[in-house]
């Protein structure tokens, strides 16, 4: 149990993919504000919510500026968790997929 | 691509509005005064219909579109835009009104709320609340949800200076809705055109700060009865959970 778990939350060998991930799903979230202002947030509340939703009582006393860079942080940090869970499952089950091939007996015997 | 939008974190303003602050503050505590509320009581009733524009809960944009609705754009759909003067929110007001004379310590949250609300039926006419091309689309720059696709940033509709005849009019529709009080009273003749030359100031350009417009109608208000009044969120903030509780209750 415990070797599947680490197998399903270990890192990516090349973690390079996972700061464009990272980069690109900021960009994503915050890259709007830039052209649409505060008028973005309405867009920004529903893309991220329940983070959103669930850090709201701090919006009051944060200020906004503040309350948008933690929802960026966790909803950024959920999605890179996503992804590599994804990522490992796949990783898995093609080695899964590999092992069942190489341990299949033989179909045909040449003559 | 990423710097820039880092950046533009910076450029959030630490408040949004529907009315801004000249408005739904000072304005109403203006009609307040005229209508004979003492300066303590016009103080909290229109510190409470500021305070939905800076409240977690009630703020107009990091908000689902219907708790939007029900504080700002008020019995707007994806089918139907607010209307000005709106019946439903004539009728809270006055029963929120009714609620505070009878007694109710709680009514003053309410009250400030349908104040707040009634206010936006005027600039929030002809927009709803919800995504729509149909009622919110207009400059074509901006996302059609509310009224952030009109000038000035979306903020258009918010400054009474871009159409003072619709405020004044919004002012009177209030000033008529406040229930008399013992105070001495402040014909709408009299304050009408004060107002008139506030809003409609040709000093009031777009891009006028809010800070100026605030002071125009700080001074209107020492004139006629001599206080000093600032709202302050802080202030306000301190009863949060009592505000949220009286607001969250009802429909």
């Amino acid at each position: 149990m415990k070797k599947w778990l680490n197998e399903l939350l270990r890192p990516p060998e090349k973690p390079a993919w996972l700061v464009w991930a990272i980069a690109i799903w900021t960009t994503v979230l915050l890259g709007p504000f830039a052209i649409f202002g505060e008028n973005w947030g309405m867009i920004f509340y529903i893309v991220t919510w329940p983070f959103s939703e669930g850090l709201k009582p701090l919006y009051e006393d944060l200020g906004v500026a503040l309350y948008v860079g933690l929802v960026i942080l966790t909803h950024t940090g959920y999605v890179l968790f996503s992804v590599v869970i994804v990522y490992n499952c796949v990783r898995i089950y093609r080695v899964y997929r590999k092992n069942k091939t190489d341990a299949s007996p033989p179909t045909a015997v040449a003559s | 691509m990423l710097c820039c939008a880092m950046f533009s974190l910076l450029l959030i303003p630490s408040s949004v509005s529907a009315y801004e602050e000249d408005f739904h503050y000072y304005v109403v505590y203006l009609l307040l005064r005229c209508k004979g509320f003492n300066a303590g009581t016009s103080h909290q009733l229109a510190g409470f219909s500021q305070y939905v524009d800076d409240n977690r809960y009630t703020e107009p944009i990091f908000r689902w579109p219907i708790t939007r609705a029900k504080f700002h754009f008020i019995n707007s759909s994806r089918g139907r835009a607010t209307v000005r003067n709106d019946a439903d929110a004539r009728e809270a007001l006055k029963v929120a009104f009714d609620d505070w004379v009878a007694g109710d310590p709680t009514a003053k949250y309410r009250a400030g709320w349908r104040l707040h609300v009634f206010a936006d039926t005027f600039s929030h006419e002809t927009f709803t609340a919800y995504w729509s091309f149909k009622f919110n689309a207009r400059e074509h720059w901006s996302i059609p949800m509310g009224h952030a696709d009109t000038r000035e940033r979306g903020h258009e509709p918010d400054r009474p200076y871009n159409n003072s005849t619709r405020a004044v009019e919004a002012a009177k529709a209030i000033y008529e809705l406040i229930p008399d009080r013992s105070g001495a009273q402040t014909p709408w003749s009299a304050i009408k055109p004060d107002l008139m030359a506030t809003f409609g100031h040709p000093d009031q350009s777009e891009g006028k700060k809010i800070e100026e417009r605030i002071a125009a109608i700080q001074t209107l208000i020492a004139k006629r009865f001599g206080d000093q009044t600032v709202y302050s969120k802080q202030e306000f903030a301190k009863e949060r959970e009592q505000f949220e509780r009286a607001v969250g209750e009802q429909r």
